[in-house]
């Protein structure tokens, strides 16, 4: 809810750093008896649905996308952007917008009591382009997304256009739009469902999210502030003024400070969230770091850890991503950064199959990925959250263990380290080529492991690799002498005849033949969404492009085979 | 049977003595922490911290459950 940042009427929130665009609605061709079927409609206009609508916009895809609001995401949500999230943006187009404005950080402390317990850095090669984490709002980096799109003709958003209702035949979806104006139905071939925890797509197609909630409640309080504390996770348990409670802060851009402070179980929730009172306890833990600054407050809303998930991302022609499939608990930082990674999978997955160059089986391997991935983000969030807010005596008593052995034995601190980066890889499915993982390599990303943003040397300072890395497929073909490799793949490529592309990019550069353990012949397959599908000591493309057509799907390829 | 050294009866009658001396210094309200403490670093000692569970199921027996 907005505080001190006044809220001139119901539904608007003057946000202290954000300038919220309030999009008219457009009266929509439907609501006049015109009406056709889009390729692709996606519910919810939220970090998630504009990173799938901005990826299959560049792959060539009309989208269509419906938010319910005519807005941006209001007040506090996501602050910490991973790594990988910045590549994924990037990729599909923000340019370094997101990066730049966030603060970058790579580690921080934790503090028991008065006793400073762990001083963590995240571990993670020091010349990738980008820091592990950077803090930045929610609604910038949606602004960021909205602005990108702005790029794609072939990509619109319906404002203040809810979906109120969704059903399928094996042919195509039919969604229900309410608007301002009236309520209109809507088809088309796929429906993409990014609207977010209350999803009215999962609601409507019955299906249900499993899992786990968690009782500890937490206040979520942003505010301004002029100050030089540092930037990075900062955690305070017990904290002396706070005893029994767990304080974390996070610096943002434009002064903006979020503190999370974890609520009694006899708090009382409705007296909790009075500005009266939070700004009564900010207070407090801002003396007790010995913070002097002026200070107001931006936004409060409370917050419950919540770790569930659907058991199937696709349901006919429907597909789940972000929180409309999952949610995890935030003390992980793997909501959203999860759910853009959902996006970057399925994207394209969706235009390959939208496109009719594969069979829609491919967006099987959508969910089976994304559903593996989304249990290993629970996974690390849960640990985060039994730690941050203990579910059973049990934790309570580890967790008070631990921290209070930590103040002097540095073999526990591991405990405390929250874990919000560690970089997931899938760890099965059909568009792996385990085998191809020759034991020979002693080293370099994995079969599934996303493809590094390692500097490129020979071509000057700035360029990385994963600027390199084609729309679709790329074969990083590491072959530093032979001069016509790289020719002669292409050529072999291109009378295969197959309906996207596969860049062949050749690597010379020793540094990465180092980082990839390569030797010439060595080749890296990586996926359009930047992981390695497979690499070979030394590369023979017959048998392997042969095998990747029929992993993926691909049409040409079954055809051929009929042939 | 899961300890099989024979561990001389004075270490034993001396550690008996000081477990019960720091645990009437924390108090009952902190026992349990200040076990997990003690049990933390004696895990850490092992040459097989994964033993720990094998020592949890054995303390398990013979105790009784919290009622639930
Ligand atoms: C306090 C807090 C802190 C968090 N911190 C982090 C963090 O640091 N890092 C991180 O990765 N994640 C974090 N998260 C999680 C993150 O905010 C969510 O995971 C993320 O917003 C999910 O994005 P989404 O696009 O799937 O859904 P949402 O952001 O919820 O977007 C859904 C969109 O759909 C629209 N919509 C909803 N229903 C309909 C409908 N029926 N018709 C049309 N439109 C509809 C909504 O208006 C909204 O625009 C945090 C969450 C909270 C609450």
């Amino acid at each position: 809810m907005p505080a001190e940042a006044q809220a001139t009427a119901v539904g608007t929130y003057n946000s202290l750093y954000f300038d919220y665009a309030h999009h008219p609605f457009q009266r929509a061709p439907e609501l006049d008896g015109e009406e056709r079927l889009y390729p692709v409609i996606i519910a919810g206009a939220g970090p998630v649905g504009m990173t799938v609508a901005l990826d299959l916009a560049r792959r060539g895809i009309e989208v269509v996308l419906l938010e319910e609001d005519d807005t941006v995401n209001r007040g506090s949500r996501a602050v910490g952007i991973a790594r990988r999230s910045l590549e994924i943006f990037e990729r599909a187009g923000t340019g370094p917008g997101i990066f730049e404005t966030g603060i970058s950080w790579k580690g921080g402390q934790s503090y028991y009591r008065d006793s400073l317990v762990l001083d963590f850095v995240v571990q993670q090669a020091d010349n990738l382009r980008h820091p592990p984490m950077v803090s930045i709002a929610q609604c910038n980096v949606e602004q960021y997304l909205y602005e990108a799109l702005q790029n794609h003709p072939n990509a619109s958003i319906r404002w203040s256009s809810k979906l109120v209702s969704a059903r399928q035949d094996g042919e195509e979806v039919i969604a229900s739009v309410a608007t301002p104006q009236g309520q209109y139905d809507m088809r088309g071939e796929w429906l993409v469902a990014c609207d977010g925890g209350r999803s009215a797509v999962r609601k409507a197609l019955g299906k249900e999210l499993k899992g786990s909630s968690y009782e500890g409640r937490y206040l979520i309080v942003d505010i301004q502030m002029k100050s030089s504390q540092p930037a990075g996770r900062r955690v305070w348990f017990a904290p002396p003024e706070f005893p029994g409670s767990t304080i974390i802060m996070h610096k943002q851009p434009f002064d903006i400070w979020r503190i999370d402070y974890q609520l009694g179980p006899d708090d009382d929730l409705d007296e909790e969230v009075q500005p009266r009172r939070v700004r009564e306890r900010v207070d407090r833990f801002l003396k007790s770091i010995g913070e002097t600054a002026d200070w107001a407050i931006d936004w409060i809303s409370p917050y419950r850890a919540l770790s569930l998930s659907l058991d199937s991302y696709r349901e006919g022609r429907v597909l789940f991503a972000g929180d409309a499939a999952h949610l995890v608990p935030i003390f992980g930082a793997r909501g959203m950064n999860g759910g853009v990674d959902d996006a970057n999978n399925l994207a394209w997955k969706l235009a390959y199959v939208v496109s009719g160059w594969c069979d829609d089986a491919l967006l099987d391997s959508y969910s089976s990925e994304r559903v593996d991935a989304a249990h290993q983000n629970m996974a690390f969030a849960e640990k985060s959250t039994r730690f941050m807010t203990p579910p059973t005596f049990g934790h309570a008593v580890l967790q008070e263990a631990i921290l209070s052995l930590a103040v002097k034995e540095p073999f526990i601190r591991d405990l405390i380290n929250p874990r919000q980066v560690t970089e997931l890889r899938m760890t099965a499915g059909p568009l792996r080529f385990d085998d191809a993982d020759d034991i020979r390599f002693a080293g370099g990303p994995l079969p599934g492991a996303v493809c590094p943003n390692l500097p490129l040397c020979t071509d000057g300072p700035g360029d990385h690799l994963q600027g390199r890395l084609g729309r679709d497929f790329t074969l990083l073909l590491f072959q530093k002498t032979d001069t016509t490799a790289a020719e002669e793949m292409r050529a072999r490529i291109e009378r295969m005849n197959i309906p996207f592309g596969i860049d062949v990019v050749q690597i010379r550069d020793a540094s990465l033949y180092a980082a990839f353990d390569a030797q010439d012949g060595t080749a890296y397959l990586v996926r359009p969404d930047g992981h390695v599908a497979g690499r070979w000591r030394q590369f023979n493309a017959d048998t392997t492009l042969d095998r990747l057509l029929k992993a993926i799907r691909c049409k040409t390829m079954e055809s051929r085979h009929v042939d | 049977m899961l300890i099989e050294a024979k561990i001389p009866s004075h270490i034993l009658e001396a550690n008996w003595e000081s477990l019960a001396q720091a645990l009437n210094t924390v108090g009952s309200e902190k026992a349990s922490v200040f076990l997990t403490k003690v049990v933390l670093m004696l895990a850490a000692k092992l040459d097989r911290p994964e033993t720990l569970r094998d020592f949890l199921d054995v303390a398990l027996q013979d105790i009784e459950p919290q009622q639930k």
